[in-house]
């Protein structure tokens, strides 16, 4: 066991000489944060540049997209206290705290009424992330979710930039080693909200988005009772087959 | 390039960004032009949560958004077919005291699950004959009652089910401990039997269900359908006693719902919320029922439509803190998905479709078959 330490001292991302940049916590999340910063900007691009001419699939009165997406997430969000409480037993966690997530999903547009309308999507994602805490304790995460979601979005040629809102589920395996508590668990509700855009390039597509997941779970750690946060911030890229 | 100091700046600008699509959006949603839009579809698969402790209380059935027209009657049958198997004693589960075959046919007493919470041992091919029959108040207000008969036995589909089973990998290897096609239905808590049979029963009548349904808009391009259910189970006996106490619990359980429903294309997104209140024993199970449906409803044509929805429904059993483990937690919430097929016309129903669980931690069914026909007139 530890001093308590403060969770918000983790080590800076200084070079040493000799040696390649530490990926530290904060460097790696201010990286995912810029990169869903980006993510807007490359949206407003993409729209001006939306007027090249239609591909064969946008010209159908229902578009069908089944994408495949990578992103990062940052698994935190308002309320959640895991590391934190964590932290006061086994010191800071080390290491980036977002996690690699990966995804598949459906998504069907209308886009019969001109330069607008609306989608539905459902999406089967997951990740796979273990965080080590400043005395050794592994902290092991493994979540999969499914989220429905209504969006709304605009065709401006081949780009659809869009909004969207729904819920889902999620369901966790946690477990702490050595030794530590072990569960399986979901969270009673599931919220999500997301903006991006998919650009068409005939029956390709590529899909740029960013958004947040609202997954907390209550949880009794070693270091006593904290809120898990599944999803938090995100952003994702994908490539679409468009039918 | 310094990531910190250039990321709070990107952040606002995203935010904005943000905002600024989301309101186009919706400004451009909203002026999309007006044209005639079902967004009922023909409705989401209709049939409720099969899982043996909790067919002797009201649940949710997800139902269409759509209301009968007025004066028009619907009598509708339907069979559904379920098979159950849970052992939180399995000698794989790391919960002592351990039940196999042996155990099980020298007959379970409470001593043969632990002294507090909750143990199951549930090894049950449910059937279930539900006849309805649904009136038009008005175009927008149904009324409807329904009667159900079930019966518990072992079945003929454990073999099957664990041949399916192994050849997706996904084998529930607490059946290997077990007999095959057996009936045992035994729920404990704190050492007393919630429920204790082994003895298999056929078409024992369930408590009768009132519903009431009523549209509140057909939606257009933008909004969706809106429709809330009210349901009702009218005690038939106020202590059931025997087969009958295992199908029908005797108390007045009331629900109400939220039926939200999109067409999207060709496709009708489903949404679909809710609670049920359960007129429960204190301190047996949970007194609460929370719901949430969504789905998708791949139309193929005006008449026929694939299915494909996932349901989410709160546990039957209280919540307890189980420290230290993940081989029983049986107060979790349960995630099923349904597929299935529906044909509806002006005056002929038929539907059928399977349930398959897909996060339950023995707290739910395995699998469920059903199939149903109606008439209109």
């Amino acid at each position: 066991m530890v001093t308590p330490t403060n969770p918000s001292a983790e080590p800076r991302g200084r070079a040493t000489p000799g040696r390649p940049a530490p990926r530290t916590a904060r460097a790696l999340r201010a990286f995912a944060r810029t990169l869903a910063a980006a993510l807007p900007c490359a949206l407003l691009l993409a729209t001006l540049l939306g007027a090249a001419p239609q591909p064969a699939a946008a010209q159908s009165s229902t578009l069908y997209f089944l994408t495949v997406k990578h992103g990062v997430a940052d698994a935190s969000g308002s309320g959640e206290n895991l590391f934190q409480t964590l932290a006061t037993v086994h010191g800071p966690v080390q290491g980036a705290r977002g996690v690699q997530t990966g995804a598949i999903e459906l998504d069907i547009y209308s886009v019969s009424q001109g330069n607008a309308g609306l989608g539905v999507g459902i999406e089967v994602l997951g990740y796979d992330h273990a965080w080590l805490m400043q005395d050794g304790l592994k902290v092991h995460m493994r979540a999969k979710g499914v989220l429905f979601t209504f969006k709304t979005f605009l065709r401006l040629g081949n780009v659809f930039p869009f909004f969207g809102a729904g819920l889902g589920n999620y369901y966790v395996n946690f477990d702490e080693s050595p030794g530590g508590p072990s569960l399986r668990d979901s969270p009673d509700a599931v919220y999500n909200v997301r903006v991006g855009t998919r650009i068409l390039f005939g029956r390709l597509g590529l899909l740029l988005e960013a958004g947040n997941t609202r997954a907390q779970l209550p949880i009794l750690t070693d270091a006593g009772r904290a809120t898990l946060e599944a999803g938090g911030n995100y952003a994702n890229a994908g490539l679409s087959w468009v039918f | 390039m310094d990531l910190q100091s250039f990321a709070p700046g990107m952040r606002r600008c995203a935010n904005g960004l943000g905002w600024a699509i989301l309101a186009l959006c919706a400004l451009g949603a909203l002026a999309a032009p007006v044209r005639a839009q079902n967004n009922f579809g023909l409705g989401p698969l209709s049939i409720r949560n099969q899982f043996p402790v909790t067919l002797a209380y009201l649940t949710y059935t997800p139902e269409a958004p759509a209301t009968l027209p007025s004066g028009t009657v619907q009598l509708r049958y339907q069979f559904e077919l379920t098979n159950t198997f849970i052992n939180t004693q399995s000698p794989r589960a790391n919960n002592p005291p351990v039940i196999d075959s042996s155990v099980v046919s020298g007959g379970l007493t409470p001593a043969n699950f632990p002294a507090t919470g909750y143990g199951a041992y549930i090894d049950v091919e449910a059937r279930r004959h539900v006849l309805r029959l649904d009136y038009g108040l008005s175009d927008s207000l149904q009324a409807g009652l329904e009667l159900a008969w079930v019966s518990f036995g072992g079945g003929f589909l454990d073999t099957k089910i664990q041949s399916v089973e192994r050849f997706f990998g996904g084998l529930n290897k607490d059946r290997l401990y077990s007999g095959i096609d057996q009936y045992d239905f035994y729920v404990v808590r704190d050492g007393s039997f919630l429920r204790a049979s082994n003895r298999p029963f056929s078409n024992v009548v369930q408590d009768p269900v009132l519903n009431l349904k009523w549209n509140l808009g057909e939606g257009g391009p933008v909004l969706p359908a809106l429709t809330l259910k009210l349901s009702y189970k009218a005690p038939l006996q106020a202590h059931p006693t025997g087969d009958r106490a295992l199908v029908a619990s005797g108390g007045a359980d009331w629900g109400y719902y939220v039926l939200l429903s999109k067409a999207v294309g060709d496709v009708v997104g489903h949404i679909q919320l809710g609670e049920t209140h359960l007129d429960v024993a204190p301190n047996t199970f949970a007194d609460r029922l929370r719901h949430r449906m969504f789905g998708l409803e791949f139309r193929l044509d005006s008449d026929n439509s694939f299915l494909l929805q996932s349901v989410t429904q709160s546990s039957i059993y209280l919540h307890t803190d189980v420290p230290g483990t993940m081989d029983f937690n049986i107060s979790r919430p349960t995630d099923v998905m349904v597929v299935g097929y529906k044909h509806l016309t002006q005056s002929f129903l038929f539907e059928t479709g399977a349930i398959e669980d897909y996060n339950q931690q023995r707290n739910e069914s395995d699998i469920t078959l059903y199939f149903s026909l109606g008439s209109r007139w």
